[in-house]
């Protein structure tokens, strides 16, 4: 051994896990070289003093204290172990009362018929009419627009007006702002958009307003505040509506083609919201139940083909028409059905109104 | 030593039974081992308590798992060092004390000798623990586990978890690192010496 190997096996060498040749092969060298057993034997002094340190002891209450962390620590280990263990039990049964609660939970929304139709009614509501996705505000505007065309605005208010439109959000305002209640100007709505039972009731209202309020128009005796009090009913009515479908038709008589229009609207279960006298015609807004809309439609090309026949034949006669009702009943045998469950309809709120203008050119 | 010649099986198997007055002559008997290994390896007295007694916690609640593979000691050991180390880095303070060269120059202590004196022997024995802690950590707990607590090699690879080759390699670089500090204490002394 040279003395390099000394170094390298000296610590074992103290710890005697030499095998008994290198021990004996380890001896020799010290026996020669005097500068290796002087390591070595510094190294045995170094065990020594580290091994004679001093044993720490601890504080006489060490045993108290690791009694009391295990017993503070235990509560939370019971719970963990009444909650989880013995896992092969414990699982189960919670997934089996996991499955159990959402049983319960799926049959009582079964059981509960209001819920399966309230969420059907808000699908419905979303899918078929854009309608809901218009702001409240839009509406005001809509009826506003459509009810200013049969009745005058108020000196007062025509500023007013001009100012909320120009200050009215896109339809991309914020939900927030559309939600806000709105009204028009110099109007006070102090009721939200009413429920459909309540829109029924107030749109039959509307119906009389606006017949009056027509004829107020061309009697030019209505003041401004009755007219604005009218207005106000009539947004109100209109703001529950859909927005207006326009239709023209042209006449050979355009008042009196308006007043066949106006005879038979009411007994499709509809109203005649205004009118309005024009320079080559005659305006008309009407509202309908939107299932009575196709059969309105009918009427109104079998009155223009009659007429158009008529004039064709030059059979055209200064008397009174005959009523509109029975040649819409011809043409479209769903009108047969009475007012009275026209109204009953109407009333339950179940049919959505509809609202045309109607322009009736006349032809020169 | 082999599991079934373990002098503290038949208190385990009592602790695993309920029986904590068992439990307890287990930390009587080996609490200051514990306490050593720790105030050794985190060089703060109080804190070593402190994990000490964590270390006994877990001994408690795990004592379900040891079934005799390594002495209850061996075992006991591998938790400390694991507690120890983690506790280490958690903390993440590495304390290198560069104060003692000067502090035992100071003294005019020869560490080879052998200091009679109580005084001295309590002044040799700060330095020392001063001159291990400085070891790195793989070293000074396989210095503690041989020279202090007397771990066989076998029982410290047991309880680190590491090779014999790695013990043996570990120790000797540890006491070759702690002559070398003594050995530079010694020379720095005879130098001050011969300048009076």
């Amino acid at each position: 051994m040279n003395c390099r190997e000394i170094q390298e096996l000296s610590s074992d060498y103290l710890d005697r896990r030499l095998t008994p040749s290198e021990t004996a092969l380890f001896r020799e060298h010290l026996k020669v070289c005097p500068d290796c057993r002087g390591e070595v034997e510094e190294l045995r002094k170094t065990v020594a003093l580290v091994g004679s340190l001093d044993e720490i002891e601890t504080g006489p209450d060490f045993l108290v204290r690791v009694n009391n962390k295990i017993d503070r620590g235990g509560w939370l280990r019971r719970f963990s172990r009444r909650l989880f263990a013995p896992w092969r039990i414990k699982i189960p049964l919670e997934a089996a009362a996991l499955v159990a609660v959402t049983t319960l939970a799926l049959y009582v929304y079964h059981r509960t018929p209001e819920l399966p139709q309230y969420k059907a009614h808000l699908s419905q509501d979303s899918a078929k009419t854009p309608r809901a996705e218009l702001t409240q505000q839009q509406r005001v505007g809509d009826a506003q627009d459509l009810i200013g065309k049969y009745l005058p605005v108020p000196e007062a208010d025509k500023g007013k007006r001009t100012e909320q439109h120009s200050e009215a959000p896109s339809s991309a305002a914020p939900a927030k702002e559309a939600a806000r209640p709105q009204v028009a100007p110099g109007l006070t709505i102090s009721k939200p958009p009413a429920a459909p039972r309540e829109v029924a009731a107030g749109a039959q209202g509307t119906v009389t307003q606006a017949e009056s309020a027509a004829r107020g128009v061309r009697e030019e005796k209505s003041t401004g505040g009755q007219v604005a009090e009218q207005r106000q009913r009539m947004v109100q009515g209109a703001m529950s509506s859909p927005s207006p479908k326009r239709v023209e038709v042209s006449s050979e008589d355009a008042g009196l083609l308006s007043d066949r229009i106006k005879a038979l609207v009411p007994d499709l279960g509809g109203k005649v919201l205004g009118e309005r006298a024009l320079d080559d015609g005659v305006d008309l807004a009407i509202e309908l139940p939107q299932s009575r809309e196709v059969e309105f439609r009918s009427a109104l090309q079998a009155e223009t083909r009659a007429e158009r026949a008529d004039a064709a034949a030059g059979l055209k006669s200064a008397e009174a028409p005959p009523p509109l009702q029975g040649q819409a009943q011809n043409d479209a045998p769903m009108l047969q059905r009475t007012g009275r469950q026209v109204e009953k309809f109407a009333l339950k709120g179940e049919d959505p109104a509809v609202i045309i203008e109607l322009r009736i050119r006349q032809q020169k | 030593m082999a599991a079934a010649e373990d002098p503290d099986l038949d208190l385990v198997r009592k602790v695993r039974g309920g029986d904590r007055s068992a439990f307890n002559r287990l930390v009587l008997k080996y609490r200051n081992r514990v306490l050593g290994v720790a105030a050794r390896m985190l060089g703060d007295r109080v804190e070593a308590e402190d994990l000490a007694q964590d270390v006994f916690v877990k001994v408690y609640h795990a004592l379900g798992s040891f079934h005799g593979e390594a002495l209850f000691s061996t075992w006991l050991y591998r938790i400390t060092a694991n507690t120890c180390l983690n506790r280490r880095k958690k903390q993440n303070r590495e304390r290198r004390l560069r104060d003692n060269v000067e502090d035992i120059a100071q003294l005019g202590l020869d560490p080879f000798s052998n200091p009679h004196n109580l005084l001295e022997r309590k002044q040799l024995g700060a330095l020392l623990e001063r001159i291990i802690r400085e070891l790195s950590e793989e070293q000074r707990i396989v210095l503690i586990l041989r020279d202090i607590e007397g771990l066989s090699y076998e029982e410290i690879a047991a309880s680190l978890n590491v090779e014999l080759g790695t013990v043996r390699s570990r120790l000797h670089r540890a006491r070759r690192e702690a002559q070398a500090r003594i050995k530079a204490l010694c020379s720095q002394e005879e130098q001050r010496s011969m300048a009076l």
